[in-house]
């Protein structure tokens, strides 16, 4: 007679189990439901959408607001310096996140403790918006896509996480490597960057989110239209209405700055795919390189 | 020594050096904030209105032009943009703003930097431009502004104290208006199909109005069956929404001050025609005649579409069927109709208009970084010219607009649509750069001009009885206690609309309450500043009186 190891579950535990996915679920609905609710106002008609209201579905379905979203030129400007700056970003970012973090994570470097406290520095001091603008202006970078790049390059906190994660690496690997005749950078990019996939593919999310989402450096350092990064085309006609206008101060009618609410729906939902899309590939690094990151923190 | 006292001693070091590059900065070349520069006057480049006038149409030497813009059209190398190009021998750069969230501090940023735009286009931001003047970093025009008279000529026609309120004291004008609105851009917006289902009339008085509006919320206007309509609705947290009742008692503003003929300064929101106002519309809103969100930050146009309130004050502009507003209304509303009507009269007896301001809300001004700025006066100038602005506005008759039969402006490309920017042509580009409000104004229709200046006829009492501050960092006790005492003002005000405060035992706590927060001395200074602002409009419009009637 075969025997059974079910765990006898009590009424108590199958409520709590009950609750909890009652709750979580509530809970991913009403996160969820904002995006949802962007998505399905950009398949809707425009009168609809004037109407306000919940919208679960579609209403008056057409695809008219894509047509027009895809008919505005920045658009199309501004996804290519996004992305541009994104994977230029990205790859830069990580590549100089790593090789900052992993002598910073070596007990023999010399004033290693000094270089770190000078990079926590950056963490708790910020120079603030008008000397950075001063900054970039003297590096001749006013108007140039490099502004929207080269600032965010490095930042203390990604350089932390990953240095975190190195000194978990056995000092005795890159020591037998050392012994088959590895230099330093042959041991860093074949020995310890594909022991550190996990962390750096997470910290590549973090920056490629960061680089993608960042519109303020558009706002601070670039004059021409042609290179805004998308969320600034995105945030200009989100936030050039009546209503912003009349918080600035201006109780004028104007009608060149209105943008119809559908067009705003879509203009979300392009600027928001992309990143999407790119997370399921990432995902899988992301929950264990933070964690690994984390552990000796 | 320790790694603590180390890590200290670093930390005190950086703040340190964090200090000295903040106060390095204000002192900086490039920081606007230094007072004390070679401040530039009329004296520089005086001798331009003696020279001969620069033939902009005929110039050899190609002059490149940036600038800087926030409304309009915004891609580079459009038709228009080209067109102007070739007509004055320019090669033009726009530098776009980011909008009107972070516009201010954008602006900001390209005034302090050394890459400077030849023409910068601004709104409010008076503390900063008075800097910006002081740095030198604009350019007088008043040597060009008689000898190129298009702008001139256009504002002394429509308003000629918009020229004073752009001028400084010595008469260097380092601000060209951009925008002005019209004298009053508002006027009151009825349901008229709803007042034809319940057969009534079109009110005339603020009585009559009372009851339509109470029709309108009891007796189902729309004839569905359901308790789903209301009165009056407006914008929310908007106290432009209770017009009607605000003008039906003089002396008496939600936000301006006000003055009485004697030449008594106080105020608007701390007379006893606020009082009596807000006492009337808080009864109004108890009764449920008006939105109940309206007291919240709320959309009018979202609650019109759903067709919820049958009253409204508004702009005059909806009159034109290009109207957005209007035309997303009628396409889920196609039996609806909305009308403007006369302004009720109240218990003052005299039914006015809200109106606007004879200062500009916008302005854009030349650089020091011009190397020509007389020729680029010239420039705007004659954009300003009846032909080219509606060139430049509406494009070209046949090919981007035509009349029809009544002589209405019809579009072919409308300047706000799509096929303007795929197509890009470029109509309204350096929109808020001079907008012409007269008969240049193609776009709106005979009617709505007539509304327009229905409106403007109708509100000049009342705008005689508001102040307009021509330099608003003069008033320093305003600059001091303006925001508190706006903070409280909003406050009190709602709180009265919405049932929480009231005009009996709250109104006395209210007046105390604004007097210390420095009311009374405010008010002390405003009746100085208005006594001399006074005199300095009445001896410039004497001084200018020859070239005022030569524009009228």
């Amino acid at each position: 007679m075969a025997h059974t190891n079910k765990i006898k579950t009590s009424t108590g535990e199958k409520i709590f189990t009950v609750f909890n996915y009652t709750f979580i679920t509530v809970l991913c609905l009403i996160m969820l439901y904002p995006f949802w609710h962007v998505v399905m106002q950009s398949f809707s008609s425009m009168e609809e959408t004037l109407k306000g209201g919940a919208f679960l579905y579609p209403k008056g379905f057409n695809l008219d607001t894509y047509r027009s979203v895809f008919n505005n030129p920045q658009v199309y400007t501004g996804f290519a310096t996004s992305v541009m700056v994104t994977i230029v970003g990205t790859v830069l970012g990580t590549l100089l996140t790593a090789m900052t973090a992993y002598p910073l994570s070596k007990s023999r470097l010399r004033g290693g403790k000094v270089l770190m406290v000078i990079v926590l520095i950056t963490m708790i001091f910020s120079a603030g918006m008008i000397p950075s603008f001063l900054l970039i202006q003297e590096l001749g970078l006013l108007d140039n896509r490099l502004a929207l790049i080269l600032p965010a390059l490095v930042s203390a906190y990604n350089c932390i996480i990953m240095k975190n994660f190195f000194l978990s690496i056995p000092e005795s690997l890159e020591e037998s490597a050392r012994i088959d005749g590895a230099n330093d950078i042959r041991i860093f990019f074949s020995i310890i960057v594909p022991l550190s996939k996990a962390t750096i593919a997470t910290i590549a999310l973090f920056m490629a989110v960061a680089y993608w989402n960042d519109y303020f450096s558009t706002v601070l350092y670039i004059r021409s239209s042609e290179k805004w990064a998308l969320q600034a085309v995105l945030r200009n006609m989100l936030t050039n209405t009546q209503q912003a206008m009349a918080q600035a101060g201006v109780n004028v009618v104007s009608t060149s700055n209105t943008n119809s609410e559908t067009i705003k729906a879509g203009t979300i939902v392009i600027s928001t795919v992309p990143i999407l899309v790119v997370y399921p590939f990432v995902q899988k690094y992301f929950v264990t390189g933070v964690m690994i990151g984390g552990v000796k923190g | 020594m320790n790694m603590k006292k180390i890590l200290c001693l670093v930390l005190a070091l950086a703040l340190s050096i964090s200090l000295f590059a903040a106060c390095g900065n204000n002192g900086g070349d490039s920081s606007t904030a230094s007072t004390g520069g070679d401040t530039s006057t009329g004296s520089d480049n005086s001798d331009a209105a003696d020279s001969e006038p620069i033939d902009v149409l005929n110039q050899s030497e190609t002059m490149d032009l940036t600038i800087t813009v926030m409304d309009g059209f915004l891609q580079q190398d459009s038709e228009i943009e080209k067109w102007l190009e070739e007509l004055y021998n320019v090669n033009i750069t726009l530098n776009i703003l980011p909008g009107y969230t972070d516009g201010a501090s954008a602006i900001q940023l390209i005034m302090a930097s050394d890459d400077l735009p030849d023409t910068i286009w601004w709104w409010s931001m008076d503390t900063q431009y008075q800097e910006w003047v002081n740095a030198g970093l604009l350019v007088d025009v008043s040597p060009y502004i008689d000898k190129y008279t298009n702008i001139r000529d256009y504002y002394n026609k429509m308003d000629p104290k918009t020229l004073f309120f752009a001028s400084d004291d010595s008469g260097a004008i380092y601000r060209i208006p951009g925008d002005v609105a019209e004298p009053s851009c508002e006027c009151l917006w009825i349901r008229q199909d709803w007042l034809d289902n319940l057969n009534l009339e079109v009110p005339t008085t603020i009585d009559e109005l009372e009851e339509v509006m109470r029709a309108f919320t009891e007796d189902d206007p729309d004839g569905n069956g359901q308790d789903d309509t209301y009165g009056l609705g407006g914008d929310g947290y908007d106290f432009r929404s209770f017009w009607p009742w605000i003008q039906s008692y003089d002396l008496t503003h939600y936000d301006r001050w006000v003055v009485d003929e004697d030449g008594n300064v106080a105020y608007g929101p701390s007379t006893e025609g606020t009082r009596s106002w807000l006492t009337d519309v808080a009864e109004l809103y108890k009764k449920g005649y008006i939105t109940q969100n309206i007291t919240q930050d709320t959309n009018r146009d979202e609650e019109m579409a759903n067709g919820g309130f049958g009253v409204t004050y508004s702009w005059c502009a909806w009159n034109n069927p290009s109207a957005q507003t209007m035309i997303s209304f009628y396409s889920s509303n196609p039996d609806a109709k909305w009308v403007p009507i006369d302004m009720v009269t109240g218990e003052n007896g005299n039914p006015e208009e809200d109106p606007a301001t004879s200062a500009a809300w916008a302005y854009f001004g030349i650089t020091k970084a011009c190397e020509d700025p007389e020729r680029l006066y010239a420039i705007w100038d004659d954009m300003t010219a009846s032909d080219n602005y509606i060139h430049r506005q509406y494009g070209v008759e046949g090919e981007h607009y035509e009349y029809d039969e009544d002589g209405n402006y019809v579009a072919i490309i409308n300047p706000d649509g799509e096929d303007n920017k795929t197509q890009n042509i470029g109509l309204k580009l350096f929109y808020n750069c001079v907008n012409r409000k007269d008969e240049c104004n193609i776009g709106n229709t005979p009617e709505t001009t007539e509304l327009f200046n229905k409106s403007g006829e109708n509100s000049r009492d009342r705008a005689a009885q508001l102040v307009e501050w021509k330099d608003p960092n003069a008033f320093t006790t305003w600059l001091d206690y303006g925001t508190d005492i706006g903070d409280q003002k909003d406050q009190y005000m709602w709180g009265v609309i919405a049932g929480t405060n009231d005009t009996e035992t709250g109104w006395d706590n209210y007046i105390a309450t604004l007097n210390s927060l420095g009311l009374e001395e405010a008010t002390a200074q405003a009746n100085e500043l208005y006594a001399s602002q006074e005199a300095a409009m009445e001896t410039y419009l004497a001084e200018h009186e020859a070239t005022i009637a030569e524009a009228e």
